[in-house]
């Protein structure tokens, strides 16, 4: 069953610049989904349109079978999200913050919320405004599982913070809501938290989908093809073959990225280019992120 | 160098601001000043020398400008982060930031002092029947600058290891109280001789150098006595939330209202003028007073209504303020309706509960005014002093009568005498014209007076009283054979008929409250529309500063209007208390119908405000979200 739904999103915050042109992917029921993109690719703005706090300009989105912009009460009460720049009242106590979730969301599990403070060592009298940037994004975890959301949201959850607190974030998360069968879909620059959590990668580039796979087929079906700038190889060329679905060209090589195993790559590589010596390699997610966001095409 | 980092300076960066709002205040200040001049000459008959309040009052519009300056306009921060990276001691770095402030404040308080001259020459030149009250500004400058030195050295004292002092309260309240007292040293260096002002002057030079010499070598950027055990963490603590009642009952429902009322209410908007919240602090105490102003227990009834713009205007000025929190609260399940109705509705409230208060106030504080009067009275002129108009039948204005071709009919009497009506033009130079029924101008006689006046009792009170009485009791001929009230007893109606009981006023509220909610609303509406993550910053500033303006616009243009006498504003009271009159003559259930109709109106435009609002998408706040 899909716990949501983006299909065909266009969205543009300045006239014929479009941010998201024709996004469309849904997420399963336990899921866990990371959204890669440079900046700018409208990562935020596709989780802020989940969240109904922007509206589409075209396509629908849909949470649970409802739209968050008819139904968001309803729909937030099922949801927990945290983002970078999520804001906390700071002049509030942690205690009056928790307090407020408490009341606004029917699970709420006060034993959760306790166990998850004294977890981070966070005192429930302490203001807001006296918490390091670390302590405030675990404020708004606990605030966002308590309530044992049937989809957790997660825009840039541990952007800025230290590896330790970013691995301490991450992994409450996982822990906590993904045994429960929770859907959790975040966006991150950091790639081993993605390899660590998601089970499915999308990629948005350029407004549009790139890559939405699943971490294994990632790892084993895309691999990276150099080939060497004295074999008259151009870039045009490489695109126009079917699997190459990225490239940019390099002092050294032209650098491509097929969906296919390394052995078939180069195979094809000699087979439609006459191209010889050209290296092709299995890669990390971040080496195909790398190559991708940074495309030529 | 030195010239870059006074350029830098945060109090020279929110200079431009202060020179522009500074003088608007004094400006507006120095209008009450010669307002209560001008009424103090007009009770003593036009004797009267300025009296130590008139240079105490002076006093307080040149400083309180530069007093809020110092409080608020960013005179605190010595530097900036990146100068602190920079090799430049903290003794420079002060030494530059007094400078720069002394500089800045002299400026605000000049821009100030040259705005009241201006304006008084202005006002001088412009209306001749409006008396200017005297200002001595130079001989005020001594004592205003020695006050301002003095200020500013004592408050840069504070927190000389930090590069900006905290803004905890202590601080806060030293700051204020400092100000405060040196308001009255300034006060009392304005009746001695000027060179006494040297002393305080002194004084200050003596204090810099002390706080100059104690300054440590470099800033730092937080003070290293920990502040009120904010870094502490007392894991463990047992949680309110833990021993609350369950979610759904009212305490905690209330508790939780309140919190998301608290959240709205503490927003900062965005390039204000004081960065502090400004519903908290200013605009719901201040709406509940405005309420009271305009209930008409302070000014005329006619207050209300020229005050009707203004009114929205005011309402409208606090609505950026919560929409910067929004973004906070946007994520969880609250209703955007939940939302509006907490960022509207408290005002629309607090002004209808001043609105009350007034009232009720009015009926405790004022007597029963006699609803029919036979009297001299001033003229409705708008500025003193004011003069005398001859006796004539007065009635509530809801008595008068509009004669849209202006031919209005006579009033007549069973002898044959008739006088033309007392009339006013609804707009200066035409045909549509208000007319008392009652009118008894000069010339008329005294049988035609007490008729006249008979008439108007009975139309007022339902009663019917004898011309004969009346005239017998109440009226006499003066010197020049015109007919004015007895110089022995008045019209003393109420007191010789006790059962004269006056009808139920017209009542101007649910009307009132309507007009204004209609502008503020629809105002809103157009504002909110601007709330759209396509819509930048700087230009959805730009549009609530024009459509904020449109509404300022309105009330000047009808505050010139009254002024010009193309429209008098009892002309306008008139036409809507008529209207309201004649509304609840027709509506089934009268009065009650008519709050009913205004509450419905007022209700749909609400929910089209709320309508747009439920569109509204939350801007990413810039910079802090909340105080």
């Amino acid at each position: 069953m899909n716990v949501l739904e983006f299909d065909n999103i266009h969205r543009a915050y300045r006239r014929d610049a479009d941010v998201l042109a024709g996004v469309g992917f849904s997420v399963e029921s336990g899921e866990v989904v990371g959204l890669l993109g440079k900046n700018g690719a409208g990562k935020t703005t596709l989780l802020r349109i989940a969240m109904g706090m922007i509206e589409p300009q075209q396509g629908s989105v849909r949470i649970f079978g409802l739209d968050p912009r008819k139904a968001p009460v309803e729909i937030k009460r099922r949801v927990g999200y945290v983002s970078e720049d999520q804001i906390l009242p700071s002049f509030m106590s942690v205690e009056k913050v928790v307090q407020l979730h408490r009341g606004l969301f029917p699970e709420w599990d006060d034993s959760m919320a306790r166990d998850l403070l004294e977890r981070f060592r966070l005192s429930p009298k302490v203001k807001i405004k006296t918490l390091s940037k670390g302590q405030a994004r675990q404020v708004a975890l606990v605030c966002a599982v308590s309530h044992k959301p049937e989809l957790l949201i997660l825009d840039e959850p541990a952007g800025g913070l230290d590896p330790a607190a970013r691995r301490e974030f991450l992994e409450t998360s996982i822990e906590l809501l993904n045994v429960a069968g929770t859907t959790i879909l975040f966006s991150s620059h950091y790639m081993t938290d993605v390899e660590r959590m998601a089970g499915r990668v999308v990629m948005i580039h350029e407004g549009q989908l790139l890559i939405d796979s699943s971490l294994d087929d990632l790892r084993e079906g895309y691999c990276l093809a150099l080939i060497p700038r004295d074999s008259d190889v151009s870039l045009d060329r490489l695109l126009g073959i079917e699997g190459c679905v990225g490239g940019r060209v390099r002092s050294e090589a032209v650098r491509a990225v097929f969906t296919l195993d390394p052995a078939a790559c180069e195979a094809l590589l000699t087979r439609e280019l006459g191209v010889s010596g050209a290296r092709c390699a299995t890669v990390g997610l971040e080496e195909i992120f790398i190559e991708l966001a940074g495309s030529d095409s | 160098m030195t010239f870059d980092l006074l350029r830098r300076d945060p109090s020279v960066q929110a200079l431009p601001k202060w020179l522009l709002i500074a003088p608007l205040a004094a400006s507006v200040l120095e209008g009450v000043r010669t307002l209560v001049f001008g009424m103090r000459l007009w009770r003593s008959g036009g004797e009267g020398a300025p009296l130590p309040a008139d240079l105490l009052l002076l006093t307080f519009i040149l400083w309180l400008p530069v007093a809020l300056f110092l409080l608020f306009g960013r005179t605190g921060q010595r530097c900036t982060r990146f100068d602190l990276g920079m090799p430049l001691s903290a003794r420079r770095l002060w030494s530059v930031h007094l400078l720069a402030v002394t500089l800045s404040s002299l400026a605000v308080l000049v821009a100030t002092s040259a705005i009241v001259r201006l304006r008084d020459r202005l006002v001088g030149a412009m209306f001749d029947e409006v008396i200017v009250p005297p200002s001595n500004l130079l001989g005020l400058a001594l004592p205003l600058v020695a006050g301002v030195v003095l200020a500013i050295v004592i408050l840069q004292g504070r927190d000389p290891k930090v590069y900006a002092t905290s803004a905890r309260r202590g601080n806060a309240a030293f700051a204020v109280a400092t100000l405060v007292a040196l308001y009255g040293l300034v006060a009392v260096l304005a009746w001695l001789p000027p060179a006494v002002s040297l002393i305080p002057v002194a004084f200050a030079i003596l204090l810099g150098l002390h706080s100059h010499r104690s300054l440590p070598t470099a800033f730092t950027t937080v003070p290293l006595e920990a502040q009120d055990g904010s870094a502490a963490i007392d894991v463990g603590a047992g949680a309110a939330w833990s021993s609350a009642r369950p979610r759904g009952g009212f305490a905690e429902r209330l508790r939780r209202n309140l919190s998301i009322f608290h959240i709205l209410s503490r927003g900062v908007a965005p390039g204000q003028l004081i960065e502090i919240p400004a519903l908290l602090a200013f605009g719901y105490p201040f709406i509940l007073l405005w309420g009271v102003l305009v209930s008409g227990v302070a000014f005329a009834e006619d207050f209300r209504y020229w005050m009707l713009f203004l009114t929205a205007y005011l309402l409208y000025a606090f609505l950026p303020a919560p929409m910067v929190q929004l973004y906070a609260l946007d994520s969880l399940p609250i209703s955007r309706r939940r939302l509006f109705a907490f960022i509207v509705l408290p005002l629309l409230i607090l002004m209808s509960l001043g609105y009350g208060a007034g009232w009720t106030l009015g009926r405790f504080l004022k007597e029963p005014a006699p609803q029919v009067r036979f009297q001299e009275a001033v003229s409705e002129s708008l500025v003193p002093p004011y003069p005398f108009q001859p006796a004539m039948v007065r009635v509530p204005v809801e008595h008068c009568r509009v004669a849209w071709d202006g031919k209005p009919p006579e009033s007549g009497s069973p002898w044959g005498e008739s006088h033309p009506a007392w009339t006013i033009p609804l707009i200066k130079g035409g045909t549509a014209v208000l007319y008392s029924p009652f009118s008894t101008p000069e010339g008329a006689s005294p049988e035609f007076v007490a008729l006249q006046i008979s008439r108007a009792v009975e139309a007022v009170y339902g009663r019917s009283l004898e011309p004969s009485e009346i005239m017998r009791r109440h009226l006499e001929v003066d010197d020049q054979g015109v007919v004015v009230p007895s110089k022995s007893v008045g019209l003393t109606l109420l007191h010789d008929y006790p059962e004269l009981t006056a009808p139920r006023a017209v009542s101007a509220f649910p009307v009132f409250m309507l007009i204004t909610t209609v502008l503020y609303l629809f105002t809103s509406c157009l504002y909110l529309r601007t709330y759209r993550v396509t819509v930048s910053h700087g230009r959805r500033m730009v549009i609530f500063f024009v459509l904020g303006g449109w509404l300022f616009a309105m009330h000047l243009i009808l505050t010139a209007l009254f002024i010009t006498r193309v429209v008098r504003e009892t002309v306008v009271s008139g036409l809507l208390t008529i209207f309201v009159q004649r509304l609840t003559a027709f509506l089934p259930g009268g009065t009650f119908a008519v709050w009913i109709v205004c509450a419905l109106l007022s209700w749909a435009a609400y929910r089209v405000a709320e309508s747009e609002f439920e569109h509204v998408e939350a801007p990413v706040p810039r910079g802090k979200p909340d105080a």
